[in-house]
């Protein structure tokens, strides 16, 4: 009763005020209009997940402190010939200086051919070393002898050099496969450098580039200017040509600007609900009115999220469509009451007060289920479910005044003229018919059979057998790692992937519309990525953090020595770094040549293509200088080495000075040699991409890593970390430490006062940075939260519906209802990952599907519940006409509910965009299950287990 | 992604050459107004050539000839300080052997690369390259390199070799655009409190002592094709031919400054001058260094054999610090 005094009131209040009602509708909407261009889409990754993950604060640290956050890549294979052709070196040089001047490019970490960084590592015919640059700064000569002369110059460089010829070059034998610098061993040797130069040419080089973060400000013109480059250069060259083009800024600015020119789809998706809506009322009041509702809550939403500069995915894209879902089912329900109390009253001032009675209870219960299903969420702790729940709450609150209460108010104001009955349809009653027939009679089992062999389906698919029975063999299974693994993860459907594939979860590998429009299939992101994937070592990066265990003296301050320049403070408290023994790892023999036997054995890994790292520099340099005077450095590979003192003493032909056979060098002092040449030499900062000069104590290894299956990209990880554990007592690395540890508290570089305090997942084993790093944190994330989301959302699901109908009976089948389209999504995704689509595996962003699917899955069966119950009452306690009436009206009124949604999917699922199509095709999944459920399994369940709320103990209720 | 293996940076570092001590021939006649070309053709001179036999930089008690890089703005933090290298050079301008032209010897005093040393030896015919050896001290190895390119950058600084040694008159084309005065003092690098070390506490100020001198102001562009400059402009005393600071442009974007505080020897030859300090920022990124000579370092015609500027020198230099 109370609840109907409520809704009087409220009916009553907004009838009274409805100018006011109507116009602070409108005027907060135009107001929040004006922020709506202000949305923060950044679509940044970086953003997305929890700082405290130990791999997202690796990943952080490292690029704060060693930069290439945002790399491009940008691949060019001739298709004739070799790369060592005049026109084609002058293209590459005028495309490096044309990518290099592109807005925010930081053009001294670019490396391509002209990079002046590439220099020949030889000896001239005087015998002198001659470092001199591979190609000109200023490019070919136009003379042609001169030129010839510079490209045998480049060619002879190019295969000596020992760092950048295995990034920059893509060599092919005669079968079009490619070919590598690295030996089976991981170890580059004479015999490979000879393999590589005999059996294959050099066909394509690439340009590696890095940007800074301002790029994600304003990445649309970027990608403008990005885009107009490429074409120009493709409009040119093209027919002699591949070009390919990569990286993360790329990406992402393109998944933002494919949402931008896919707009028109949001407008074609409008136009089909308009077009039922029209079709279910025939007045077009009725269907442009609850557009125009549930367009406001957009609005009122997107402005939002423009004033609160809260940074946005293009997954958010998901927002307005959801609330145009799930506010046109509202809208529906009103609109449809408006109509039959204006067809029984003809008084549309009557109609909108009734309509809003009736209808604001279960409105406000069905929207505070679906809050509270987003509140759920907003304890996730990712970027993007957060702003979900966010924005989602908002959102949905404003439904209940821009939908239930406006809707009738604007068509009390411009009310339509009806005829007798017209908003019944005859395809409702017959539906309902037959559902009804079906579940009544000797075929009811066959929606509860349909329903049990899906989730077995699902179950298989799932591996939830293998699952429990590795969580049921205890610690006598853990012989088994995949048994270990499932224990340490709870992971009991190891069928389904919950690893992510990055680019594949950001755009799809195909798409119809592109096909239909005649522009093709293909998606050019994905297309490119392949190609490059095949072409580079690796497109992705793996960045082990390297740091001390003991940490560094701080640098004196002027306080350290007097006036007279008499030390006051010793070099047991402070550190000159002009006078004092250097300090840091990176001056420790021992310490280069454990990272050096570790990146040996990451080259060697199956799955990285190549490292890069400061110890590169310090072999290079070693061989350089104690190679025998007039002979050539590339003679004498076994040089390519830490000098350790057991190296020196296997090569003492290169170490001993003349006239002094007794003497080695000391390790430690020649590395420290090396690296004041190479820190003075580079400048200030230059060396920093690969060590911190500030302390010596720190650096990082780069591993291209050269698959992005998310099965694959774990193993990597974990053969990382089991060769880190398996070596961490071995001289060298026992003074090292590499990735964040869990539970540490880590300072920010270059962001004062700000830290981070690590969590833990599983002990023990190392993080690793980059985008391998952020691979596996969201396999981590995704562990969390693939169980937990769904969890959290079910009990806050079940304890309001135990609250709204005061039925353990009829909560628990709600629920159990809702784990049965749960299931079925874990069989979606479980199927996915079984044919390797893994645009739909059960990554951590498609996760959200399962709490929204919940919600919306709920909502059904609350309207049938309700609906029931009130049949039931009203038809005296005959359960078949009861059913019959239920299917008529809130059945028909749920499958229209569903088309709309389904509709409202459109733009979303014939994007490029993979993360929006298949977040809707899991919910699409799951509304098919929930509408197949509600109206066919749900009256079973209720018929067979006889819940009090509808089947009173003393009779029937009152209506 | 940075991968700084320019080994002809690291190695070709120690060449000192653009610190020669200078002095101007005086071939400009009374009253005819000197063109472009000319006045290029004097600085050029002015700046490389030698009106001392030699001439040595050579740490005195706590003053050092020394080089201050500072990273990009972006990069700078409290944590980060200016890297800073002393050393000590040798120039001989009067080889015994008529072949060279000059030797020049520099030997690093501090940090990770102290006692390394270069000899850097170059020969009247410029059609024979410079040789350049250098002592490894931890390897106790001679090592010879070759001759670094125009666009190399000098010692880790923003300043290239082309700039400092190896560019010519005739690389550029010359306009004189004006004549007027020195309008402003020559900056230099100023240090936050953090950056501050007992190396650099004691860094020269802005030099005011050339504000109001009569300039020309000379546009030289480049004839290589695609550089990494266009054209600069100078202010070059009218009297010394002192370059006081040099800006260049690529495009209408100002790239770099360059400013040299040439001071007096206080030697009867009035032209004999040294660049006390010459300070360059990259207006991009906003990297900057210093080289800094203290006067107090540096002596002229120092009674020293003709074989001190050898390797063996190099490699005994601890030893036989003081000549």
């Amino acid at each position: 009763m109370a609840k109907r005094d409520y809704a009087d009131l409220y009916a009553r209040f907004v009838m009274r005020h409805r100018w006011a009602v109507i116009l602070l509708c409108f005027v907060s909407t135009i107001l929040a209009a004006f922020y709506v261009d202000k949305v923060n889409l950044r679509n940044d990754p970086d953003s997305l997940l929890p700082l405290s993950n130990r791999y997202i604060a690796t990943n952080l640290y490292s690029e704060l402190t060693y930069g290439m956050g945002n790399l491009m890549v940008w691949g060019m294979k001739v298709k004739q010939g070799d790369v060592y052709q005049p026109w084609f070196i002058n293209m590459v040089h005028q495309f490096y200086r044309d990518v290099s001047a592109l807005d925010y490019a930081n053009s001294g970490n670019f490396v391509g051919l002209p990079s002046p960084m590439l220099r020949n590592i030889g000896v001239d015919r005087g015998g002198s070393l001659d470092f001199s640059r591979l190609l000109p700064a200023n490019g070919l000569s136009q003379n042609p002898m001169e030129q010839h002369r510079q490209l045998a110059y480049l060619r002879e460089g190019l295969e000596k050099h020992l760092v950048l010829q295995a990034l920059l070059l893509y060599y092919e034998d005669a079968t079009g496969s490619k070919c590598e610098m690295v030996g089976p061993d991981g170890q580059i040797s004479n015999a490979s450098m000879a393999r590589l130069h005999r059996q294959c040419r050099p066909m394509g080089t690439f340009i590696i580039g890095d940007f800074s973060n301002e790029l994600k400000q304003n990445h649309l013109a970027w990608i403008a200017d990005m885009k107009a480059l490429m074409a120009d250069y493709e409009a040119r060259y093209g027919d002699r040509v591949e070009f390919t083009i990569s990286g993360e800024p790329y990406f992402l600015a393109s998944m933002v600007q494919e949402l931008e020119d896919k707009a028109w789809l949001f407008g074609i998706s409008l136009l089909i609900i308009l077009l039922i809506l029209w079709y279910e009322f025939r007045h077009w009041s009725c269907a442009v009115l609850p557009l125009m509702g549930v367009g406001m809550t957009i609005v009122l939403t997107l402005g939002l999220m423009g004033f609160t500069q809260f940074k946005l995915t293009t997954m958010m894209a998901l927002t307005p469509m959801l609330l145009l879902a799930i506010g046109i089912g509202h809208s529906m329900q009103i609109t449809r009451r408006f109509m039959q109390e204006l067809g029984s009253s003809g008084d549309a001032e009557q109609a909108a007060y009734q309509s809003i009675r009736h209808t604001i209870v279960p409105a406000a219960l069905s929207i505070g289920t679906d809050l509270h299903g987003f509140f759920a969420i907003s304890f996730v702790d990712i970027s993007f479910y957060k702003a979900y729940a966010y924005f989602g709450i908002f959102g949905m609150s404003t439904l209940i005044l821009t939908t239930t209460t406006l809707i009738p108010l604007l068509m009390a104001t411009f009310p339509p003229k009806i005829k007798q009955r017209e908003y019944e349809r005859q395809w409702e009653s017959r539906v309902a018919s037959g559902i009804t027939n079906l579940i009544t009679g000797p075929f009811k089992w066959v929606p509860v059979v349909t329903v049990i062999l899906v989730w077995v389906a699902s179950a298989y698919y799932a591996e939830l057998d293998k699952g429990f029975s590795a969580l049921m063999a205890g610690e006598a299974g853990r012989g088994d790692p995949e048994v270990a693994r499932i224990q340490d993860e709870f992971d009991i459907m190891p069928g389904v992937e919950k690893g992510i594939h990055y680019p594949r979860a950001a755009f799809k590998d195909h798409y119809v519309l592109g096909e239909l429009l005649g522009r093709g299939g293909e998606v050019r992101p994905i297309a490119d990525l392949e190609t490059l994937s095949r072409l580079m070592p690796g497109v992705i990066t793996a960045n082990l953090l390297i740091r001390s265990k003991a940490g560094t003296l701080p640098p004196c301050g002027l306080d350290a020595w007097d006036r007279m320049g008499q030390r006051v403070i010793g070099p047991d408290q402070c550190y000159d770094e002009q006078e004092d023994p250097p300090q840091g790892i990176f001056n420790d023999a021992k310490v280069l040549n454990a990272l050096s036997q570790f990146e040996d054995w990451l080259r060697g890994h199956p799955n990285i293509g190549y490292t890069i790292s400061y110890v590169q520099f310090v072999k290079t340099l070693n061989m350089i200088l104690n190679a025998p005077p007039l002979e050539s450095p590339l003679a004498h590979m076994n040089l390519y080495a830490i000098p350790t003192l057991d190296h020196m003493q296997r090569h003492p032909y290169a170490y001993r000075p003349t006239g002094n056979y007794g003497y080695l060098p000391d390790p430690d002092e020649t590395v420290q040699l090396y690296n004041g040449m190479l820190a003075t030499g580079a400048g200030a900062g230059e060396l920093d991409s690969f060590v911190n000069t500030r302390n010596w104590d720190e650096g990082i290894i780069v591993g291209f890593v050269n698959t992005m299956d998310p099965v694959e990209t774990h193993r990597t990880v974990v053969d990382i970390q089991n060769f880190i554990e398996a070596h961490q007592n071995d001289p060298g690395m026992d003074q090292v430490r590499i990735g964040v540890a869990g539970g540490e508290t880590i300072q920010l570089p270059g962001d004062e006062g700000r830290a981070i305090t690590t969590g833990d997942s599983i002990p023990g084993k190392a993080a690793i940075g980059g985008f391998l790093g952020v691979t596996e944190a969201t396999r981590d994330v995704a562990f969390k939260e693939w169980l937990n989301a769904p969890v959290a959302t079910s009990v806050t699901v079940f304890i309001m519906t135990l609250l709204m109908f005061r039925s353990w009976m009829v909560a628990f089948i709600l629920i159990n209802l809702c784990f049965i389209t749960l299931m079925t999504q874990y069989g979606l995704g479980a199927y996915m990952s079984s044919i390797g689509e893994w645009s739909a595996n059960l990554a951590f962003h498609v996760q959200v599907a399962l709490s929204i699917a919940m919600g919306l899955g709920v909502d059904y069966g609350v309207y049938m519940v309700s609906r029931l119950r009130e049949e039931y009452a009203t038809n005296g306690g005959v359960w078949k006409p009861a059913l019959r009436t239920t299917l008529a009206t809130t059945g028909s009124a749920i499958i229209i509910s569903m088309v709309v949604l389904l509709s409202s999917f459109i733009p979303l699922m014939n994007t490029e965009l993979a993360n929006l199509w298949s977040v809707s095709l899991y919910i699409s999944e799951a509304l098919i299950m929930d509408v197949f459920i509600a109206l066919m399994v749900l009256p079973l369940m209720v018929y067979w287990l006889r819940p009090r709320f509808v089947f009173p103990a003393h009779g029937v209720v009152e209506k | 992604m940075s991968l700084p293996l320019n080994i002809n940076k690291i190695l070709a570092l120690f060449l000192l050459s653009g610190l020669s001590i200078g002095g101007v021939k005086a071939q400009q006649a009374e009253h005819a107004p000197l063109s472009a070309d000319q006045i290029a053709q004097e600085v050029y001179t002015a700046t490389h050539g030698g009106l001392v036999d030699n001439a040595i930089s050579r740490r005195v008690r706590n003053e050092v000839a020394l080089v201050v890089n500072r990273a990009p703005l972006e990069m700078r933090d409290k944590k980060r300080r200016p890297s800073v290298q002393t050393f000590d050079t040798y120039v001989n301008n009067t080889p015994e052997d008529p072949a060279v032209e000059s030797m020049q010897m520099a030997i690093l005093t501090s940090g990770k690369t102290r006692s390394t040393g270069v000899l850097f030896t170059s020969y009247n015919d410029s059609s024979r390259r410079s040789v350049i050896s250098m002592w490894l001290p931890a390897l106790r190895k001679i090592r010879r390199i070759n001759e670094p390119a125009h666009e190399d950058v000098w010692f880790g600084t923003n300043l290239t070799y082309g700039e400092l040694v190896l560019r010519r008159p005739e690389d550029e084309r010359h306009e004189l655009l004006d004549e007027g005065i020195m309008d402003s003092c020559l900056a230099v690098m100023t240090l936050k409190p953090w950056e501050v070390t007992r190396y650099t506490r004691d860094l020269p100020s802005p030099q005011c002592g050339h504000k109001g001198k009569p300039v020309y102001r000379l546009k030289s562009t480049t004839k290589f094709h695609n550089w990494w400059y266009d054209y600069h402009v100078s202010d070059i005393d009218k009297e010394t031919y002192a370059l006081y600071r040099t800006v260049y442009y690529k495009g209408e974007e100002k790239v770099k400054t360059v400013y040299i505080d040439w001071q007096s020897l206080e030697q009867p030859d009035p032209r004999i001058t040294y660049p006390r300090y010459i300070y360059a920022i990259t207006h991009a990124d906003g990297k900057d260094s210093l080289v800094y000579v203290p006067r107090n370092t540096i002596s002229l015609n120092v009674d020293l054999p003709d074989s001190f500027w050898s390797e063996e020198t190099l490699q005994n230099y601890n030893r036989i610090r003081k000549p």
